[in-house]
């Protein structure tokens, strides 16, 4: 289930910092070269990891990151670079020592108090050809995890295309440009985890369905995406994950959770001929808490797979964006989140080691998903928990 | 079963020396906050020495799980409500991550309070070195524990439901071949109930071939035998991973004290809930009534 973490941001200028050892580029770049299989957030010793790794069996193979551009584990930092040209997304270039105006991020993805992980949460830097947009997206499964992964192995693939589609035929597209190539990436993404010749379910060993196959059709998946460009931020969401920008302060929700008794969702469910049953707590059918949600096609077209986008202009009082399951926003409010972040970026990265104030602006947002993680576990919840904390200030170097 | 009951009160016993040991050593630890490291290598002995023990008790109900499996999964010496939340004749090893969980979160809420409204930076760095880097105690858990917690969860949930499979399997043979045809044996179907019963009421023997029975007994008996020792090593496995590999001592001392202070009252107020509902105040009153 868990990998410690394996974080390797395209041109990335990673989170930590062995205190002990020196900062020649040698060693950064002999660092950055381990990165791409494995990697562990926070300046903490890496040998009791591996230990503890060669002591237990590994079921699951996030051990090598072909593309080197993936977060893929329970808990990760990094940054984004700027990579101004086409990306070869070779970690350990030369690129690493410049500097950068691409996102930094921290995230951690837990078990918890469930006795299944259906959370995965999907992290790509640069992953759009010719352009400078990050892609961050978190993924809440149900019924079991298998749709939550085809999102995060897929759904940046199926949205870069979709971005590259529409920058060619407008270098910057419009707000409804960008709202369209969302709608299309879902709707391409929903398409996909239900048709047949999906059965990847064997690299998946967390899928409890027993033939393995993709014709589950009770299985979905909530999907909150954010693209964070230079200058805007489009977040696509279905379902009742959620993203929330803190702006000069004040926490501003980028999605709106997708629950069956919203009133508008309530219409909309009705007017397909649906029903809403009260059955702990308000439920598609009686059967499913949330109103839209990649997959579950036997609740179609009750249940949709249409994402609503907001497409946000950046501003100088741009501070971070939190994306998270429900598993955090249950009993941890907008204003506790932000809050709980912004006192872990105050003075943030001063802390770090030779004053290198990205790694410390790293380091402090792996330390607030760490914090909002370890206060939803204090409250209580009984979800998977997944906190992803993208600093989006500017960095003054 | 003599030896199954002393086997347990004995390591109830060292429960509660080990107890009052861990509880002095973590008090002489934070007294001696000036050497700090010697301090830290003195818990990790202490829990080193805890471990011992749950692994001698371990291999002590490995060498007496062949005369009678079946014992452990329903044992006389606990409570009945013990026994409710048995998994596989001990604790579920998760329930050491739930009870490492639940220790992270006692305090949080009022110390975060502290720290978000920390106006000067030295106490927020303070703070935050205390909430998040702080191997002293289990609110302090770092990413990389919190990471390698998960990672262990993972592992141990998975093998948890290979056991529970293998233990299901166990539970519905006991409706096939051998003990269902030897339990068929000599019984014959009549059309009569009453035949039937005459029959019933004859012999036993029309049951079934005892000897067979008992055999075929015997050989589920030593399948759940050699589950009991699975799990245990799983318990075992899933306990010194937390404590040694992941937690610091501190750390390892706290949640140690947790488990055992929790198993020793819940065996000893359910051992007295056990004695109420039969001798006691049974009978007559509501609480009687409702069990």
């Amino acid at each position: 289930m868990a990998e410690i973490c394996c974080d390797v941001a395209t041109g990335a200028e990673a989170a930590t910092k062995e205190p002990c050892e020196a900062s020649s580029r040698a060693a950064r770049r002999r660092r950055i070269e381990m990165r791409r299989f494995r990697f562990v957030a926070g300046a903490e010793a890496m040998a009791p990891a591996e230990e503890s790794r060669k002591k237990r069996p590994r079921a699951e193979g996030a051990a090598s990151n072909p593309e080197g551009s993936a977060s893929d584990g329970t808990v990760g930092s990094g940054s984004s670079g700027d990579m101004s040209g086409d990306p070869p997304r070779a970690a350990g270039s030369i690129e690493e020592e410049r500097a950068h105006e691409g996102s930094r991020f921290g995230m951690i993805s837990v078990c918890g108090r469930r006795r299944e992980m259906e959370d995965a949460v999907s992290i790509r830097a640069d992953f759009v050809r010719g352009g400078r947009f990050d892609f961050f997206g978190v993924f809440d499964g149900h019924g079991c995890s298998h749709v939550a992964m085809s999102c995060k192995d897929r759904m940046h693939e199926v949205v870069g295309e979709e971005i590259e589609r529409l920058r060619e035929g407008a270098p910057s597209p419009t707000q409804g440009g960008w709202r369209e190539a969302m709608e299309r990436s879902f709707s391409r993404m929903d398409a996909e985890v239900q048709g047949p010749g999906q059965g990847s379910g064997s690299r998946n060993p967390r899928c409890r369905c027993e033939l393995q196959t993709r014709k589950c059709d009770a299985v979905g998946s909530t999907a909150v995406v954010a693209v964070v460009g230079p200058t805007r931020i489009v977040v696509a969401n279905c379902g009742d994950s959620r993203a929330v920008l803190c702006r000069n302060g004040v926490p501003v929700p980028l999605s709106s959770d997708h629950k069956p008794d919203r009133p508008d969702e309530l219409q909309r469910i009705q007017a397909a001929g649906g029903r809403v049953i009260y059955w702990d707590g308000a439920r598609v059918l009686g059967v499913l808490a949330m109103s839209r949600a990649i997959g579950d096609s036997y609740l179609k077209p009750f249940v949709t797979s249409e994402p609503e986008v907001t497409v946000t202009e950046r501003t100088e009082g741009d501070d971070y964006l939190i994306l998270a399951s429900d598993g955090l926003w249950d009993v941890v409010s907008n204003e506790m989140a932000c809050d709980v972040v912004r006192t872990c970026l105050r003075g943030r990265g001063g802390g770090a080691a030779n004053g290198e104030r990205e790694l410390g602006s790293d380091r402090a947002c792996a330390d607030a998903a760490l914090l909002l993680t370890k206060l939803a576990l204090a409250r209580q919840s009984a979800d998977n928990i997944s906190v992803l904390v993208v600093d989006l200030r500017k960095r003054d170097l | 079963m003599k030896c199954f009951t002393s086997c347990y009160e004995d390591w109830v016993r060292k429960q509660e020396w080990d107890l009052t040991y861990l509880l002095a050593a973590a008090s002489t630890s934070a007294a001696a906050s000036a050497e700090q490291t010697a301090a830290d290598a003195e818990l990790r002995v202490v829990v080193e020495k805890s471990l011992r023990l749950y692994e001698e008790y371990a291999e002590q109900r490995c060498a007496l799980a062949p005369a009678d499996g079946p014992a452990f999964f329903c044992p006389a010496w606990c409570s009945a409500f013990e026994n409710s939340v048995l998994w596989m004749g001990g604790c579920r090893p998760t329930l050491f991550i739930r009870l490492l969980y639940s220790l992270s979160g006692a305090a949080l809420d009022a110390r975060l309070h502290d720290f978000l409204n920390n106006g000067g930076d030295d106490g927020t760095d303070r703070l935050s070195a205390e909430l998040l880097r702080g191997e002293k105690s289990m609110l302090g858990l770092s990413a990389r524990q919190l990471g390698l917690v998960d990672e262990l969860h993972g592992h141990t949930l998975r093998e948890e439901g290979r056991l529970t499979a293998k233990m299901a399997t166990v539970q519905e043979d006991v409706a096939d071949r051998p003990l269902l045809s030897a339990a068929r044996v000599h019984r014959k179907i009549t059309s009569s109930s009453a035949a039937a019963a005459a029959a019933y009421a004859a012999s036993s023997s029309s049951w079934g071939n005892d000897g067979d029975v008992a055999a075929a007994i015997k050989s589920c008996a030593e399948e759940m035998a050699g589950l009991l020792v699975e799990a245990d090593r799983l318990r075992v496995a899933t306990a010194r991973a937390l404590l040694t590999e992941i937690l610091g001592p501190k750390q390892a001392v706290e949640l140690l004290v947790a488990a055992k202070q929790l198993h020793l009252s819940i065996h000893k107020s359910s051992k007295q809930r056990d004695t109420d509902l039969c001798c006691g105040g049974g009978g007559g009153n509501v609480d009687g009534a409702v069990f």
